[in-house]
């Protein structure tokens, strides 16, 4: 009985006008201006839609209104968060952000981003990924997993604050990964990938893997990838990345011969193709790659590996 | 293929040699980079096609005026004097040394400018290795590609061993052996920007001495446009004393950088040099650690500076096998 009345009387105590929010939906872009509706304290809010805050322009016309302009996000529903005096309020309000994710952002491709590979001899390949913001606003990252209690869904940004390293991230490519960053915010990062040998770190440091940007390096043209070294000492592996599903032709191996890039399915895996029956022989090849359908960017590289030593060298295009 | 037509063009060129030789001149002798200047060549000219190169690179609008004079449009090129040569039909005529002076900076509308950060001859080092650079390039285009800066390793005979820019027929590589290395460390090559797509370049140093163990290490080739004005990282850089670790640093013009991360406090580097378009300016530091561990450079640019790129190189002690870490 005591415990209904003190349910009763606590309940005005908590109760709130539920939040709304005006739009509910707006470009993937951002700067579109949302009004939230709801109770609020008489102090300065900050607004967060998943981990991106708005930082400029907030206005307050009322006690019960705020108004902000939103920041850039991947397409798809975001939670609309608030802070005020130290403490978060999830308002249960979901905003949409609709449109193309390649027009605000770029797609940043690790080749290799793997779970660590036993091999022979007890070797055991590693990847290594490490990014730095250098600028002094923080910038948001999607795709990336933190290791160690982060949200799993990787459309919701990860914030990397400014002159700060990221986390540890969840090695979940197949092989590679696109993670995604607002292309405003794509100059103020720096990485660096590196593949390596845990039964061989004594010996070498690895080998440094491209990170590359979808908007710079990948082309519709045809383009080289040169000196490939057909001794059979060296076991190679060609491989190849899309954003979409594409042909591309391949001269340089023998006959030419064209394959499929697929199985994008997000838009955080690349479509790929591999190849690594590559003719033995003596001296060096130039391996040229044809993307056949125009509109769809690739991008190539090949690893040659020592037999014996395991160790790894990368032919890029330039 | 390249040496056969240079030895059939050495022989028609020697033709000229033997025949009457006239004075020629041209008006004026200087002029921009930037190329698009109208020049006129005084000398006897007969009844036939004219070309005009300006050292290896060909002017554009050539028109046979009258029998002694000839307009062309000078292109785009590189500061410095180069010859100015006449081709007549099939001929090279002899001009007795006529020159021209392109004044100015480099023409970066015409010409991007690409970083070799490592062009070195062989390097002996310890225990037997000998260190190599091995770049090859390729022309994936239809139309003749001209590398500025780069020279050709003339083996057998050459029109003009020292060649530059280097021409690049398409679907001809260029391997290590048909190239002079002469960069030290590094060397500024410049190419078309319309035929940007159309350059492949792969750049490797690897030790003769484990070619059967490794194929080396790939170095970057670096675009003018990968430069950086403001900070940038060089990430994950062993501590661990069984490594040894040298940062190089590039830029364009005499400046000087901030490096956080390697000290407690800051450390600024001066880079020097750069005495032509093709040397960059350059600052190189080696350094170890004491205990394993990583630790992340930034490296920042003077405020109002020229742009600066940089790597690291981090080699064992004991296999010599090199790492790279560079900007992405």
């Amino acid at each position: 009985m005591r415990l209904a009345l003190l349910f009763f009387f606590a309940l005005p105590l908590f109760a709130q006008t539920p939040f709304t929010i005006q739009p509910a939906s707006g470009n993937a872009l951002g700067g579109d201006l949302v009004t939230i509706k709801g109770d609020f304290l008489p102090q300065t809010y900050e607004v967060f839609f998943d981990a991106n805050p708005v930082s400029t322009g907030m206005l307050r016309p009322d006690s019960n209104t705020i108004q902000v302009r939103t920041p850039a996000h991947l397409p798809g529903l975001s939670k609309v968060i608030l802070k005020v005096n130290g403490t978060t309020i999830d308002t249960g309000l979901r905003y949409e952000y609709t449109g193309y994710v390649g027009i605000g952002f770029e797609r940043v491709l690790l080749p290799v981003f793997t779970p660590p590979i036993p091999g022979a001899f007890d070797s055991e390949f590693r990847t290594e990924f490490d990014v730095v913001n250098t600028a002094a606003g923080a910038v948001s990252i999607y795709g990336a997993t933190p290791c160690c209690g982060g949200a799993g869904d990787p459309r919701v940004p990860l914030l990397l604050p400014g002159r700060a390293a990221l986390p540890v991230l969840v090695t979940n490519g197949a092989p590679g990964r696109f993670v995604l960053v607002p292309r405003n915010q794509a100059e103020s990062l720096t990485a660096n990938l590196r593949v390596y040998d845990t039964s061989r770190s004594a010996e070498n440091f690895g080998t440094e893997v491209p990170v590359v940007r979808m908007t710079k390096d990948f082309t519709t043209q045809p383009f080289t990838l040169l000196g490939v070294p057909l001794d059979a000492r060296f076991r190679k592996t060609l491989r190849i990345y899309a954003e979409d599903p594409n042909l591309v032709t391949i001269r340089g191996l023998g006959a030419p011969r064209t394959v499929m890039l697929a199985g994008n399915v997000d838009m955080f895996t690349p479509a790929y193709a591999e190849i690594s029956d590559f003719p033995a022989g003596t001296g060096l090849t130039d391996v040229i790659i044809q993307p056949t359908r125009a509109g769809a960017g690739v991008w190539a590289f090949i690893t040659v590996t020592n037999n014996e030593t395991q160790h790894i060298t990368v032919i890029a295009p330039r | 293929m390249r040496r056969a037509s240079l030895l059939l063009t050495v022989l028609l060129s020697a033709v000229p040699l033997f025949a009457e030789v006239f004075p020629f001149t041209i008006t004026p002798a200087s002029g921009p980079t930037t190329g698009g200047q109208l020049v006129t060549i005084k000398g006897s000219f007969g009844n036939w096609p004219y070309g005009v190169g300006f050292g290896e690179t060909a002017a554009t609008n050539v028109i046979q005026v009258d029998d002694e004079t000839l307009t062309a449009i000078t292109p785009a090129h590189l500061p410095g004097v180069v010859e100015v040569r006449i081709f007549e039909y099939d001929i090279f005529r002899e001009t007795g040394g006529l020159t021209y002076e392109f004044v100015g900076d480099p023409p970066l509308v015409q010409l991007e400018r690409i970083l070799l950060p490592v062009l070195t001859p062989p390097v002996t080092g310890a225990f037997g290795s000998e260190f190599r650079t091995a770049l090859r390039v390729l022309n994936t285009g239809e139309k003749t590609l001209e590398v500025f800066g780069l020279t050709q390793n003339c083996v057998v005979l050459c029109i003009d061993p020292q060649g530059d820019p280097m021409q690049l027929e398409p679907d001809s590589p260029v391997g290590e052996h048909d190239v002079i290395y002469l960069g030290n460390p590094g060397r500024f090559v410049y190419i078309s920007p319309e035929q940007s797509w159309d350059f492949a370049a792969h750049l490797r140093v690897y030790d003769t001495s484990r070619a059967a163990e490794n194929f080396g290490t790939a170095i970057p080739v670096v675009r003018q446009s990968q430069f950086r004005g403001d900070p940038f990282g060089l990430l994950n850089v062993p501590t661990d004393p069984r490594f040894r670790n040298t940062l190089r640093l590039y830029s364009t013009a005499p400046t000087t950088v901030t490096i956080e991360g390697l000290d407690a406090e800051p450390r600024v580097m001066a880079l020097s040099g750069g005495a032509t378009v093709h040397d960059p300016a350059y600052a190189v530091l080696s350094f170890s650690g004491t205990e394993a561990g990583l630790k992340d450079l930034v490296i920042t640019p003077a405020a109002g500076g020229p742009a600066v790129w940089g790597f690291i190189s981090v080699t064992n002690n004991l296999t010599q096998h090199i790492t790279t870490i560079s900007p992405r």
